[in-house]
């Protein structure tokens, strides 16, 4: 049996953050787009601790504790937006807020 | 003398005041001439002053200069004026001649409603013929000359509506013009020989052989240039046309043209340029003078126009002028000038009356006049036609048996009969077209159904008319030349003017000239001189008895022919035909210089309007054609290849724009989207 190694973390990370950034362009339910966000976020998590793991590199895990503030603090600003978003459009679809091309 | 200085200042100055106030006083003011009458009222009373001084010998000369033009030190060209005692003469001439032609024209020309611009003219007319007078200078005579050609044009053509009267002025015009060329010329040779235009001067410089140049030749050309123009302004032979055609002008306007101001100007100028005359240069002069007296008398015998039989005296009696300058008798001919301008103004004046009286009709055949009606009319036109034929007892006997008694001389030291012969020819036929005109006016009553009755005119008007008349009636008599009727040396106004002909400093040259080439020639100069005298007398009873019978002949042959119809005119008419009918026809110089001037200049103008048409303009056409087509060439470049050009390269821009536009869509997934390729292909690129 083959141990884990920092490939399988990768790969995994790279999993998710694909997974995350498909949620984030292809769902028309602006919420899923912010769950898709925090996939990304915490497959550059899995990331950094796969790389203190297995590099020895100490200031990961200081950097997941960062993300995850930010994260937080994203979440929270982001749904203010969202409120916002409703209110200018009745609507979460991000679609129907396509007025920055102007 | 300083009074003598203002008052002699005072002429010019008041005329020149004169023509500026009628000039500048608006129009609507009415009898706005009685400013410039006012003027010459000034202008007449100060040259009688002057004339009294002259006349009890105060008087010296007067010079003053107008330092006008400062060229350089080789070259001076100081305005001098110079008023001597001929001088004087002839300024009271003008002024007292100009001054009763506008006291005549006043009643004459009433209804007229430009009377302001005729007092204009007149009087710039008069100022001019003053800067002639007095002119030492060459140049300022000849800015003079060109004004009196100019005045003369406008009131030659004064009645501008009326077509010949508009062409009479052109032609007066033209004609001066030709001769202007020629003493403008003469100006330009004596400028570039002597330096200098100041006739006192030029005569110095010849006198003492200054300058290389001054060989008799190179003088010679320059006083025939100048005498071209005298002779046009003059009315002399070759250019005499223009004169008679002038009598279209007022009538007041013939009068100050032919007795003080136009045609006068002429012989002054040669009288000017006497001093410096060559001797075949003065043979010349009185050879054209003796052909004109003789043409123009003959071809006033035809004539039936009673201004234009006058104009022809007038040019004939010009032509004894010139003869008698020919002759080297230079004070006689300013003499006759004087003697002349009188009688002939008086002349006109009355012409103008009779005109006047039969509601403009000119014809001598229609006109018949009741000597009891107009007395002084009468009175006058005898004394006139009298002094006009030289008759002894009036003025112009004095000056004109004089002018005859030197050609005699003349001829008979040169031996060359034509002067005297023609001369005294001229007078017989001057005395029988004078007396034609005086019979036929006076006595010769008309049958027909013509005018007989002259309009009457009422007595307040007639003043203004026969004034001027009977003054120069009373001019025309011989003492105002001279105390004795017959003796020409005791003539006050001929001795004068003699005098000062040694005072033009010319003598040196004269002698050497003159004494080289025609002998006693020179003598002829010095009316008081022994050996002139002698001759003279000797020939003066010759002279007076043949003018005498010349003029019996004259008279008689009219008494004949006008008063007793012992003979009809048109049998002499038929009988000879084509003298006749050169006559008639003014010796063809007319057509002669229609086929000349006037055919050649169509034909020049023609050639050169055909040259225009198919040459110029058709090389003008070809050009504008082809610039056309290249223009067009230009056009569809410019159209097709330079603005397709640019075209295509909006339109590249255009699509690129709308490729590139339909990125921008809005939406944040599809930013997203694009960011997340863009990265990718970023790393793609980063790895390799």
């Amino acid at each position: 049996m083959t141990s884990i190694s920092l490939q399988h973390f990768l790969i995994l990370s790279f999993i998710l953050f694909s997974l995350g950034t498909y949620a984030v362009i292809v769902r028309k339910n602006i919420l899923v787009a912010l769950i898709g966000i925090e996939l990304i976020l915490n497959a550059a998590n899995l990331n950094f601790f796969a790389f203190s793991k297995f590099k020895n590199y100490q200031f990961g895990e200081l950097a997941i504790i960062f993300v995850i503030i930010i994260a937080a603090a994203e979440a929270a600003v982001a749904l203010a937006i969202f409120i916002n978003l409703y209110r200018n459009f009745a609507s979460i679809n991000p679609d129907k807020a396509n007025t920055m091309k102007e | 003398m300083a009074t003598i200085n203002l008052i002699f200042f005072s002429i010019p100055l008041s005329a020149i005041v004169g023509f500026i106030l009628t000039f500048i006083v608006p129009k609507k003011i009415k009898r706005i001439y009685f400013i410039e009458i006012f003027f010459s009222l000034i202008t007449l009373l100060s040259s009688l002053y002057l004339l009294i001084l002259v006349l009890s010998k105060n008087f010296s000369s007067i010079h003053f200069s107008i330092d006008i033009f400062k060229l350089n030190s080789n070259f001076d060209l100081i305005f001098n004026y110079q008023a001597n005692k001929t001088e004087i003469y002839l300024i009271f001439l003008t002024a007292l001649i100009s001054f009763l032609v506008r006291l005549y024209s006043i009643e004459y020309l009433k209804n007229e409603e430009r009377l302001k611009n005729y007092f204009v003219v007149l009087s710039l007319f008069v100022l001019s013929m003053y800067g002639i007078i007095l002119s030492k200078n060459l140049f300022s005579l000849y800015i003079f000359w060109e004004l009196v050609g100019f005045c003369s044009y406008y009131l030659i053509g004064f009645w501008r509506h009326k077509e010949a009267a508009a062409n009479a002025a052109k032609k007066a015009f033209i004609v001066n013009r030709i001769g202007d060329i020629g003493f403008f010329l003469s100006i330009l040779i004596f400028a570039s020989t002597y330096k200098t235009l100041d006739l006192g001067n030029i005569s110095n410089a010849i006198g003492k052989e200054i300058y290389p140049f001054s060989q008799k030749e190179f003088l010679f050309i320059a006083l025939l240039l100048a005498s071209l123009g005298a002779f046009a302004k003059s009315a002399q032979m070759p250019f005499y046309v223009w004169l008679p055609d002038a009598m279209e002008g007022p009538t007041p306007i013939s009068a100050l043209i032919h007795a003080a101001t136009m045609v006068a100007a002429g012989v002054i100028l040669i009288s000017k340029l006497f001093a410096i005359s060559t001797a075949e240069f003065l043979l010349i002069v009185a050879y054209i003078g003796t052909i004109t007296a003789l043409a123009a008398s003959f071809i006033a015998l035809s004539q039936n126009d009673i201004k234009k039989i006058l104009a022809y005296s007038t040019i004939s009696q010009l032509g004894y002028m010139f003869a008698a300058l020919g002759f080297g008798a230079y004070s006689l001919a300013l003499g006759h000038l004087i003697a002349h301008a009188f009688f002939k103004a008086g002349l006109f004046l009355s012409a103008g009356y009779i005109i006047h009286l039969f509601e403009g009709e000119q014809n001598i055949k229609k006109i018949f006049i009741d000597k009891k009606k107009e007395k002084i009319l009468f009175f006058s036109f005898s004394i006139f036609s009298l002094s006009l034929c030289g008759f002894p007892f009036f003025s112009s006997f004095l000056t004109k048996d004089s002018i005859l008694n030197f050609s005699l001389i003349f001829s008979i030291e040169n031996n060359n009969y034509f002067f005297s012969a023609s001369l005294f020819l001229a007078s017989l036929l001057t005395s029988f077209y004078t007396f034609k005109l005086f019979f036929q006016i006076f006595f010769n009553k008309k049958e027909h159904n013509f005018l007989n009755h002259a309009r009457h005119i009422s007595s307040d008007n007639k003043t203004l008319y026969l004034a001027p008349i009977a003054i120069f009636a009373v001019l025309s008599l011989f003492y105002i030349f001279s105390s004795t009727p017959f003796d020409v040396n005791r003539s006050f106004v001929l001795n004068d003017i003699t005098s000062e002909l040694k005072l033009l400093a010319i003598h040196d040259f004269y002698y050497r000239h003159i004494d080289n080439t025609k002998g006693d020639f020179l003598n002829a100069l010095d009316l008081n001189s022994l050996e002139f005298n002698q001759k003279y007398i000797r020939y003066h009873l010759l002279t007076t008895l043949l003018s005498l019978l010349m003029f019996s002949i004259g008279i008689v042959f009219a008494a004949i022919l006008y008063i007793k119809n012992i003979l009809k005119p048109e049998k002499i008419k038929k009988k000879l035909f084509f003298i006749y009918k050169l006559s008639e026809k003014k010796l063809y110089f007319d057509e002669l210089y229609d086929i000349i001037f006037v055919d050649l200049t169509i034909y020049l103008s023609r050639f050169a309007a055909f040259i225009d048409k198919n040459i110029i303009d058709k090389t003008i056409e070809f050009v504008s054609y082809s610039t056309k087509i290249i223009a067009l060439l230009a056009k569809y470049l410019d159209k097709y290849l330079i603005d397709g050009t640019l075209h295509l390269i909006a339109f590249i821009f255009e699509f690129l724009g709308l490729l590139i536009r339909k990125i921008q869509t809005g939406k944040v997934q599809t930013y997203i989207a694009l960011s997340v390729l863009i990265m990718i292909i970023i790393y793609i690129f980063i790895t390799n």
